[in-house]
């Protein structure tokens, strides 16, 4: 009789520990999907090489080296200041669309808003 | 008793591994995506996304494809010279004079954009150089001015297609009035693009997405087997416009937010129309999408400057797919765009 609690309680000690592991792993998963999922995002790249990434929700303004000062605000990014003469990047204006980019080409900079998940956002950007 | 325990021991040993394994599932052996891009193409930015097996076999692909974009970048050249070639530049400072030797891909480029002439009833003519450098150094200098109607008037009397004498037994092309220049702005992105994309095919590179300055083309297919899918800058429209499916489809789009300048206020793009010699004013943005990434640069730009129902003809004839965003940034689409964005 004993013996049979003692078995049970190790059986139940067992499921719940499968269970627990389970929910854990299950928790895990979500919350990983949930932080890549977390919205827009703005990525800077000069020269090719990543430079900077923040989310697009956070408003700030980023300065990018010497030459660019670019702006995130209330779901926008655009460039105030560039050290070139045709700032063209500047006259651009707003962009706030997963894949949308503004290049400043004499600075060699490309800053693209990125998709909140890999599924939904295109592979590139005509402009 | 100890046969129970076993077979216990046996399903939470199981399912710990599963636990365990569930992450590595998603680094399954397979091509990898790498990026590349450059700032001294075209008078714009070059990026490239591809696959390929290994990050070398991306880089030697990617070097071959930049090879090619930058021999096509100093042939159709008309600001500058280079060592021992002879470019578009040279065919211009060559106007009125003997006839120039050059490379079967000016032949080539030139051939296609006097066919484009003659498809746009002269809405894109290359050899606009004369107004269209008119437009380039006024936008470009510091004072903001416009040009004035005299001297464009006077430009636009050196335009005329017939100036230009090709001929390619000789691999030859002249200028026969001095005062005209070739422009191709409207055809040499998209004419390297696709150039460009035959380099790929000797390469290891599996496949890619070149964003030429706006311009994109596709190579090869996805390694997941989704459709290559293209977005369009929104020229400020409230929503976005739509994706569009690209496999072997390239997308060019022609906008008045791009290389604009502003005088007195009055914002004047960099697309000249030949009708009027000024700016076009009909549309904001206009998005081409058809096989040849050439016919999609020349078409973008004439359509960008025809009005909608003789551009809308002129698709329809052509089979391309076209959206048109209006100043008003009202969208519309023909039937050809509506079936690549899956409408």
């Amino acid at each position: 009789m004993m013996l049979m609690k003692a078995k049970r309680n190790k059986l139940t000690g067992d499921l719940i520990l499968i269970s627990a592991l389970l929910l854990l792993s299950f928790a895990i998963y979500l919350l990983s999907g949930f932080f890549t999922t977390a919205g827009s995002s703005v990525e800077i790249t000069v020269d090719g090489e990543f430079y900077a990434g923040y989310s697009l929700n956070d408003d700030r303004v980023v300065k990018i080296g010497e030459t660019n000062t670019l702006v995130i605000k209330s779901g926008e990014v655009y460039m105030t200041d560039a050290c070139c003469k045709n700032q063209t990047c500047v006259k651009q204006g707003k962009i706030s669309k997963s894949g949308e980019s503004i290049v400043c080409l004499p600075n060699k900079i490309i800053v693209t808003i990125l998709s909140d998940s890999d599924s939904t956002g295109p592979d590139a950007v005509s402009y | 008793m100890n046969r129970f325990k076993a077979v216990k021991a046996a399903i939470i040993s199981v399912l710990l591994a599963a636990l365990l394994l569930l992450p590595l599932a998603a680094c399954a052996k397979g091509p990898a995506f790498y990026r590349a891009s450059y700032f001294d193409l075209f008078d714009t930015a070059t990026v490239i996304n591809g696959w390929a097996s290994d990050r070398s076999a991306f880089d030697d692909g990617v070097a071959e494809l930049y090879a090619c974009l930058k021999k096509y970048n100093r042939l159709f050249d008309i600001y500058n010279d280079y060592d021992g070639i002879n470019n578009l530049k040279t065919v211009n400072d060559n106007a009125g004079g003997s006839p120039v030797t050059v490379d079967s891909e000016i032949i080539d480029l030139l051939s296609f954009a006097v066919e484009m002439h003659g498809l746009t009833d002269g809405t894109v003519n290359v050899c606009m150089g004369a107004v269209l450098s008119l437009w380039h150094a006024h936008r470009t200098a510091d004072d903001n001015t416009l040009p004035g109607l005299n001297e464009l008037s006077y430009a636009s009397g050196h335009t005329d297609i017939s100036c230009l004498e090709i001929d390619r037994a000789a691999s030859t092309v002249r200028l026969t009035d001095s005062e005209a220049s070739v422009d191709v702005g409207a055809v040499a992105k998209g004419f390297a693009a696709d150039l460009a994309l035959k380099t790929l095919e000797g390469t290891e590179i599996i496949s890619a997405v070149i964003n030429l300055g706006g311009n994109i083309v596709t190579y090869g297919e996805k390694p997941d087997g989704t459709p290559w899918s293209v977005g369009i800058q929104s020229p400020g429209t409230e929503a976005s416009l739509p994706a569009v499916k690209a496999n072997g489809i390239s997308v060019v789009t022609s906008g008045d937010y791009q290389r604009f300048y502003t005088v007195d206020g009055v914002e004047y793009n960099h697309i000249i129309a030949p009708g009027t010699l000024f700016p076009a004013v009909v549309f904001s943005q206009v998005t081409v999408m058809a096989e040849s990434s050439a016919l999609s640069d020349a078409l973008s730009t004439a359509l960008f400057i025809l009005d909608y129902e003789k551009g809308a003809a002129l698709a329809d004839r052509l089979g391309v797919a076209v959206i048109w965003v209006a100043k008003d940034k009202t969208v519309i689409m023909n039937d050809a765009a509506r079936t690549l964005a899956g409408e």
